[in-house]
């Protein structure tokens, strides 16, 4: 996808991601970095874009997805050469449903909805569809990757998860070189 | 007769490294084959994403998995592969040093009574419990040698389940620790239970050529930085290689022992780092794989003597696999509960708890049946992990938590409280529905057949499990802790397996006699924890070293000695 678009779509609530967005790392060693295509169409991470959002949202006090890089956290694991085949299809077929069952129950997309109407999409793929409730808790975990992971991978930029929830990381701390796809 | 090298060790892990430091230092050339890469000190860090997320320190399950197999509620077996469901890991650690490397280092001895459990207690039904053909005081020399030479710290207090001991105290004096140990040892006086200060295989102070803790709080799970951890690695082989006489090769992944007629193993064919086919011979062959690789190892080298798998002429390769059984549970403490000064204290990392209790290793309790065996129940920090800590509060009381209730309930569980957990260890009755065998389709990438392992479990694990996980409850209330639980399962701690390969006097019942040579195969001695006919009940790794040091001894003998000391004398 154009990433320049797709940094237009989220950089509304994200003052802090502009920073670190330029030296976003892939996962997996240099070799592999084929920028390969993540599977998903522009709407459909704005889609995603705003379930994380909606899932973790921005706050004064708090960081939210947007700040700890959720979506871009999605976009390398869809990309890593390295993910399960079947794990992207997955994650980007939960993607799908999603504005199937936004157009279902309300005809717009997930992105044009109110917060009540977003809650009762998801409430709604929680309860009644086969898969959602595993999905929405792998977007939960990918948040908290991206939210509690060491800055190095790209998530948690300036340690604001570790701050926010007053966690002590343990030391010494992986240099970039030492990163695990690296070892 | 000349060989490559007078011993080939299979497996550089807790089993593998006594026996590669023992003989290089007695003068014999050791080989050590390790299908995983060498990592240092310098490729350690606290990274949760390598250790625990994305699993960077074990094999990548679509290319080599398991199938395990569960008993379902309504009979019958629930099979899983491991490449689908990579939940059921059962790869522990495939790098030099193997698992040792990730271990806390909680280091128990087992006691006298581990070695006559049948005799005891007698039968339990559905249980196939034996003694073991050692006792005690065959291996205390060895727990001792391992506190000196692998670094174990830790204090010796007079409690009455205080196993003997051939030596006062411990080379090493506890490692510091934090304010909660205080709290515990109060609520045990109060309960009239006897609180014992931990050993751990962690060195308080520079020694043995390696560095002290550095108190970073990520222990556990984690490779250690600084050599403090008493791994295998960091404590015996390093010091094997230097000695000029221990060759590593990693990166070697071991397919099949080859056999000859007279059913003696002549060599070790293997696939090097670039998947190239290799073959080493040695007078000796010591397998240490840990449980389950160990006995596919043996299962997948067929030969003219050993149609059903190497040293399985009487079919108990693979029988009787063991896990640490047992029962676990947590509290919480608020710091609102406690004075300033003292949350202050809570609030630390890095200092250890380092607590256990020994006084249920017999249960004597007229409320829970007749005197039987029962075990250790000791006191730990949470695992510092935040992602993983973050991801099990997102269950909600009607579904999935998110949102700001999700973001509260995240603010509430990290900032406002310590936790402590209880982890309660009993036997693992060795039973006839747990057990190791080849999978008839799964094959890993070198075309070989992967382990499957059946995991039934006995009740007896659940009930005693149970027991001492209350027991252990009971301080954490007695400390003021709230929202305490406590609880037994059946699924086994995939961590801490053991048994496959138990030794014995029987050829019929046993794969290895009481030096753990096989008793099919005259060179063949397995060292890793598949020896263990019983679990005992404590981690494993104290008494895996202990044993594979008593072993490395009589293999030395068998070659003739300490060929060093015969020169200088």
């Amino acid at each position: 996808m154009d990433r320049r678009h797709f940094l237009k779509i989220t950089s509304a609530g994200a003052a802090a991601t502009a920073a670190t967005t330029a030296s976003m790392p892939l996962f997996s060693a240099p070799k592999q970095q084929t920028a390969g295509d993540d599977g998903l169409s522009d709407r459909q991470w704005q889609t995603l874009d705003a379930v994380l959002d909606h899932l973790f949202p921005s706050e004064t006090e708090a960081p939210g997805a947007r700040e700890v890089m959720a979506v871009y956290w999605l976009q390398r694991v869809l990309r890593d050469d390295e993910t399960d085949e079947v794990h992207k299809q997955f994650l980007r077929a939960g993607v799908a449903q999603v504005d199937e069952t936004a157009s279902e129950l309300y005809q717009k997309s997930f992105a044009g909805l109110q917060h009540e109407q977003r809650e009762a999409v998801l409430r709604h793929m929680e309860k009644n569809q086969q898969q959602g409730r595993a999905w929405l808790q792998e977007m939960i975990r990918y948040i908290f990757e991206a939210l509690l992971s060491d800055p190095v991978y790209g998530g948690n930029p300036q340690a604001v998860g570790w701050k926010w929830l007053q966690h002590t990381p343990g030391f010494p701390r992986p240099p970039k070189e030492k990163r695990y796809f690296l070892l | 007769m000349s060989h490559d090298f007078d011993v080939c060790v299979i497996g550089s892990g807790a089993g593998g490294g006594p026996i590669a430091y023992a003989l290089a230092e007695a003068g014999y050339s050791v080989v050590v084959l390790e299908k995983g890469p060498w990592f240092t000190e310098k490729d350690y860090y606290k990274d949760e994403l390598a250790c625990c997320i994305r699993n960077a320190y074990t094999p990548d399950l679509k290319q080599q998995s398991h199938v395990v197999e569960t008993e379902l509620d309504e009979g019958g077996w629930r099979r899983r592969e491991t490449a689908q469901d990579t939940s059921w890991n059962l790869w522990n650690g495939n790098v030099v040093g193997g698992s040792s490397n990730f271990m806390s280092g909680f280091f128990h001895r087992l006691k006298p009574v581990d070695f006559k459990q049948l005799s005891t207690f007698g039968p339990i039904e559905g249980a196939n419990v034996v003694d073991w053909p050692i006792s005690y005081d065959d291996l205390e020399p060895y727990y001792t040698k391992v506190e000196q030479v692998v670094g174990v710290s830790g204090r010796v207090v007079d409690h009455p389940h205080q196993e003997p001991r051939s030596t006062p105290d411990f080379p090493y004096p506890p490692t510091t620790e934090h304010s909660i140990s205080g709290l515990i040892d109060q609520a045990c006086d109060k309960l009239g239970i006897h609180s014992v200060p931990m050993p751990r295989a962690i060195l308080s102070k520079p020694g043995l050529g390696r560095k002290s803790c550095s108190y970073s709080g990520y222990c556990g799970a984690f490779g250690c930085e600084t050599g403090a951890k008493g791994s295998s690695r960091a404590a015996l082989l390093n010091h094997a290689v230097a000695g000029g006489r221990c060759k590593i090769l990693p990166g070697s992944q071991v397919t099949r022992l080859q056999s000859d007629s007279s059913g003696q193993i002549t060599a070790v064919e293997y696939r090097d780092n670039n998947d190239v086919v290799k073959h080493i011979d040695a007078a000796v062959y010591v397998v240490a794989c840990q449980a389950v690789e160990t006995s596919r190892l043996l299962l997948n080298s067929t030969g003219e003597k050993h149609p059903h798998g190497l040293a399985n002429n009487n079919g108990q390769v693979g029988k009787n696999l063991l896990f640490a059984g047992g029962g676990a549970g947590s509290g919480r403490l608020r710091y609102a509960d406690f004075p300033a000064e003292k949350r202050q204290e809570l609030r630390q990392v890095g200092p250890f708890v380092n607590r256990t209790i020994h006084d249920y290793y017999v249960i004597d309790d007229a409320d829970f049946g007749e005197k039987q065996k029962g075990g250790t129940i000791d006191f730990v920090h949470l695992h510092p992990n935040p992602i993983s800590r973050a991801t099990r509060q997102m269950r909600g009381q009607d579904g999935l938590l998110w949102g700001k209730p999700l973001k509260r309930k995240l603010e509430r569980h990290f900032r406002e409280s310590s936790y402590i957990k209880i982890e309660a260890f009993c036997d693992w009755m060795p039973v006839d529905d747990c057990f190791v065998s080849l999978d008839t389709s799964v094959r890993d990438k070198w075309d070989m057949p992967v382990a499957k392992a059946r995991l039934g479990f006995h009740v007896r694990n659940l009930q005693v499990g149970w027991y001492l996980a209350s027991k252990g409850a009971e301080v954490l209330k007695a400390m003021g802790a709230e929202d305490v639980v406590s609880f037994a399962s059946g699924s086994p701690p995939l961590n801490l397996m053991a048994g496959g390969c138990r030794f014995g006097d029987d050829a019929k019942t046993s794969v290895l006699n009481a030096d753990c040579r096989s008793h099919d195969v005259e060179n063949l001695y397995i060292t890793d924890g598949s020896f263990m006919p019983s679990a005992g009940s404590a981690p494993f790794t104290w008494t895996i070293y202990a044993n594979a040091f008593r072993v490395a001894d009589k293999i030395i003998e068998r070659l003739g000695g300490n060929k060093l000391q015969s020169q200088s004398s």
